[in-house]
Formats: structure tokens, C-alpha cells, sequence
């Protein structure tokens, strides 16, 4: 009698495999749209930030103009060209190229691409080059300007700094200020590190002083060769400082907006829209959608998905370049193998977000550059980014306007109020029914 | 002696089956009340959303924009909320750092 233990039998099976998705845009309702095509008009950045994901910001190399001339040919070839599409220049600095190049590249996209949507162009910059040109620039083509700057310069400097090591705070400054000077608007990033959380009022005080409309919070995250976030272990410091921002944004008179603590109420306010994908209905992700972000590098090579994930090196992926728009067109790069294993294993992840995320109806299935840094997996679901981007925030927001709408019940079934029940059309003071200030 | 090795591997593998039996039915009932807890937390936070945007429905002129929303809780200034193109959740995608 031969006896098998169970363990071996259980060693003998074969590791899990992805089920490989193929891709059809026939699959997808409403049709699959690019909002963002992402443009790295150069990897060069003339600072050197210590948390920075991009490998090879020391090349100089550009990207030619036939190239995004390609890139943009190529989403009108395959009808991924709704009514509006935002440019976004990153990825490196942009400001080291010459304006010349910019009002060649915006002349190029214009060209290709004016007469079928309404294209807009967004930069996000370091700000340290920033000058009367650029300035000029940005305003004739009305381009939304993104500074990145981490808040007051012992919190900026210890992270941004130039190859020789020197802080570029006073540079940055010094570019907002042009902005200001040209009366240009403009939202900032900054990235959060546990010291950020210890300085919450004059993180946000900073950007109140520098006109700051908009602040987005990028928590210092593990992407690339940036292999381990800063915030592990801080998650206390985290809800705290979330809270703290949620107090002062919305005092009178603040008037710099928190991004995360926007999105939480935009999310609350109204539904997502609703993406189909063969049997699937879920709440629409642009990270998780195939082509909705086109992530196009200097040299043509083409991703989607997340846009940190081009050119990142990965043992079960490649380098997530699914192209090259020189030789490729973006659908039919997608029905390539390595397309549908990124996408096979972000499906699986967006059903496993769904089947066990209870904010799923809010977010659509997380960052799969996230899940695959944090976790190890594209498949995976929770991880510190939906932590500190989403859930947190969500919660502060959805805890405060209940809090508030108790106040206005109580205050509607004060003594002296009509017998009719603390409804909250009776708090719809500050307004008129044509929605007017009353 | 042949018959006694034989009944003693034969209790060892009943006793192995029953083991990873037994650890297959924790991690199947594991496994459910994960789900349940999930369902739970899934159901309340949809409620209270469900509640708020009612709130939003019964207290602003239609076509409101959530922008007066906030402004109607007198949330500051977070009223430039058409400015905002519809990216959905994640689309002010500019995660430079």
C-alpha cells in the first residue's frame, strides 16, 4: 500500500495562474476614451529628489515631434478620441526643454488633434526654471500648471534637492511668485512624509500663503526603485493629519482646498460613472480601464494603466511596454500577450477589490501600480495608497457632514420652529430655489 | 507485522485527511466570516452615503452642483467645483513627485 501524504500532494500543484483576458474593445460600455495622454517630453530633471520613481532622469534625451505627432495619430486611429483630452507633460522636468519646443509640440497637437476635441494641456513642474517666457507661454496656451513643492522648505529641502545636494525651496519660490507675478493660477503636489504630519498647520498654512488653490497630497509611496514607503508604521499620523487639513479647509475664509478631501466629497455627493466590461459593471477607474491613460515615453514606447509603471522593470510583466507608437497602434498592441497579462492581472485585482473592499462603489479597484510595488501583485487589493488616498479621507469627509447635518436638523427643531419635523430643506438657507445666493 | 504497518499507515492518512480537513473547513468558515464583515461594512457605509446624498437631493435645487453643497454646509471655499473636468475618482492623475 503506498501511502501519499496530503502536504506533497498539495506542493505538487502548480502555482495559480492568470487566467489570460484577451482584449476586445467591443467589450467595453461606454467606449473606451482617453482622458489623460501622459507625454514624456524628456526623463531629464534638473534636481534630484530622493524619493523620485523615474530611473533614468539623468538623460537628456527629447522626444522628436513626429513621434507625438504618432502618439496622437495613433488615438485617432483607434477612437479613443472623446470630446475633451488633457495633455499632461511629465515625467522628468519639462521646463528643461526650450519654450520653442512647447509651441512646437502644442502647434504638432493641435494639428493632429484640434478639430476633434477640445484639447487642453496641463505641466507639472518643479517650478525652479519658471520665468517671464514660460509664463508667457502657459498663458497663451492656457496651460494648467501643477507645482510640485512639499510645503515649508525644512520639509521641502530634505527630500528636493540638487545633484550637489543643496535644497531648491528658495527656487521654487521663487517660480511661484512669476506665476503669481503673471496672475497665472495654479494647483501644487507636495509629497507627505511622516515629518509633513508632525507640521500639518504650517504644511497647510504654507500653501495658503503662496495662493495655492489646490493642494493634491502624494503620500510618500514604495513605486520602483523607491522601494519602501516612509509612512509604514505612521498610519496614526495619518488619520490625524487628515484631520487636521479637513478643519482648516473648510474655516471661513480658508481658501486652499485639500485634493484628497475634494475627491472624498465629490465621491459622496454623486456616484461614479458606470464602466461595462463583458458581464461587469463597476464604478469607473481610469488606472484600472485599458487606454483611458495613454503613458507615452520620450522614445515612443507606449503603457496604460498606471503611468509610473512604464519602463519599470518587473519580472512577471517586462517593462509594461505593451508598443511603440512608431511601429504600433495602441489596440492592436493590446491584443499582444504581454498587454493581456497586465490586464488579466488587473481584472483579477478589481474583482478581488470588489468582492472585498467595502469602499469598491467608491474607487473601482485601487492603483495597480500600488498593489504591485506594496504588495507584490497587480492582482492584489488593499494597500497603504487606498489607506491614505481614499479610505481615510472618505471617512473624515463623510464623518464631518454627518456631524454638520445633525447640527442643521438641531437648529431646524429648535423651540419656536414649526411642529413639522427637522427636515433639510429647512436648512436651505444661503439659497434660493434657482440656486442663487438667497 | 506487515498487517500492523499497514493499519498504523492507513490511521496516519485518516489522520492527515482529517487534519487538513479540519484546517480546510477554519479557513472556509475564515473565509466567510471575512466576507460577511466586509458585506456588513459594505452595507453601512452605502447607507450613510445613500442618507447624505438624499440630504443633497431633498436640500439643493436640482442640478445643484455639489460645489453649493459644500458651500451650503458652509465649507469654505470649496466651491469651484465646475472647474473640474470629469475624471472620475483618480483622475487628477498627476502623481509627480
Amino acid at each position: 500500500m503506498v501511502v501519499t501524504a496530503p502536504v506533497r500532494w498539495l506542493a505538487r500543484r502548480p502555482p495559480p495562474v492568470t487566467p489570460v483576458q484577451a482584449f476586445d474593445p467591443a467589450d467595453f460600455a461606454p467606449a473606451l476614451k482617453t482622458r489623460l495622454l501622459i507625454l514624456q517630453p524628456t526623463p531629464f530633471c534638473n534636481i534630484d529628489c530622493d524619493y523620485c520613481y523615474l530611473p533614468d532622469r539623468q538623460s537628456t534625451a527629447r522626444m522628436p515631434l513626429a513621434t507625438m505627432r504618432r502618439a496622437a495619430e495613433r488615438l485617432l486611429a483607434d477612437d479613443l478620441v472623446g470630446a475633451q483630452l488633457t495633455v499632461v507633460w511629465h515625467a522628468g522636468e519639462p521646463l528643461t526643454l526650450p519654450v520653442s519646443y512647447f509651441e512646437s509640440a502644442i502647434t504638432t497637437l493641435h494639428e493632429v488633434l484640434g478639430a476633434r476635441c477640445e484639447l487642453s494641456h496641463s505641466i507639472q513642474t518643479n517650478a525652479t526654471l519658471i520665468d517671464d517666457e514660460w509664463c508667457a507661454l502657459i498663458k497663451r496656451h492656457h496651460i494648467r500648471i501643477g507645482v510640485s513643492v512639499d510645503g515649508p522648505a525644512d520639509l521641502h529641502d530634505a527630500h528636493r534637492r540638487t545633484r550637489s545636494g543643496r535644497g531648491t525651496h528658495a527656487r521654487v519660490l521663487r517660480g511661484m511668485a512669476c506665476l503669481r507675478e503673471h496672475g497665472i493660477e495654479f494647483h501644487a503636489i507636495a509629497v507627505v512624509t511622516p515629518a509633513t504630519f508632525a507640521q500639518a498647520d504650517a504644511f497647510f498654512d504654507f500653501f495658503e500663503a503662496q495662493g495655492v488653490l489646490e493642494v493634491g497630497c502624494n503620500f510618500d509611496e514604495a513605486e520602483g526603485p523607491h522601494t519602501c514607503s516612509s509612512l509604514t508604521g505612521h498610519e496614526a499620523g495619518h488619520a490625524a493629519f487628515i484631520a487636521q487639513l479637513l478643519a482648516r479647509s473648510r474655516a471661513p475664509g480658508a481658501r486652499t482646498r485639500v485634493r484628497e478631501l475634494a475627491m472624498a466629497l465629490h465621491l459622496i455627493a454623486a456616484p461614479l460613472p458606470v464602466q461595462r466590461w463583458q458581464s461587469q459593471r463597476w464604478p469607473e477607474n481610469v488606472q484600472t480601464l485599458p487606454f483611458a491613460l495613454v503613458n507615452v515615453a520620450h522614445n515612443g514606447d507606449f503603457s496604460s494603466f498606471s503611468p509610473e509603471l512604464l519602463g519599470q522593470p518587473s519580472d512577471a510583466y517586462g517593462d509594461f511596454v505593451f508598443g511603440n507608437v512608431e511601429r504600433d497602434g495602441y489596440f492592436a498592441a493590446a491584443r499582444e500577450e504581454r498587454f493581456a497579462r497586465v490586464w488579466s492581472a488587473i481584472v483579477r485585482g478589481t474583482r478581488a477589490c470588489e468582492a472585498s473592499c467595502a469602499y469598491f462603489g467608491y474607487c473601482g479597484g485601487g492603483a495597480p501600480a500600488n498593489k504591485l510595488y506594496e504588495n507584490g501583485d497587480l492582482g492584489s487589493t488593499e494597500t497603504l495608497y487606498c489607506r491614505t488616498v481614499l479610505k481615510r479621507p472618505f471617512d473624515a469627509v463623510l464623518a464631518q457632514l454627518e456631524r454638520d447635518m445633525s447640527a442643521l436638523a438641531l437648529r431646524a427643531a429648535a423651540p419656536g420652529r414649526p411642529k413639522q419635523g427637522p427636515t433639510l430643506l429647512e436648512g436651505r438657507l444661503p439659497y434660493s430655489a434657482s440656486g442663487e445666493p438667497s | 507485522m506487515t498487517s500492523t504497518t499497514t493499519r498504523g499507515s492507513a490511521l496516519r492518512l485518516l489522520l492527515r485527511k482529517l487534519t487538513v480537513a479540519i484546517a480546510a473547513a477554519g479557513l472556509l468558515g475564515a473565509a466567510a466570516q471575512a466576507q460577511a464583515h466586509v458585506e456588513r461594512d459594505r452595507s453601512t457605509l452605502q447607507a450613510r452615503v445613500e442618507t447624505m446624498r438624499d440630504a443633497i437631493a431633498q436640500a439643493l435645487p436640482e442640478g445643484m452642483s455639489d460645489g453649493r453643497f459644500a458651500q451650503w454646509f458652509n465649507w469654505g471655499n470649496w466651491n469651484n467645483w465646475n472647474n473640474w473636468p470629469n475624471w472620475g475618482n483618480w483622475g487628477n492623475w498627476l502623481n509627480h513627485r
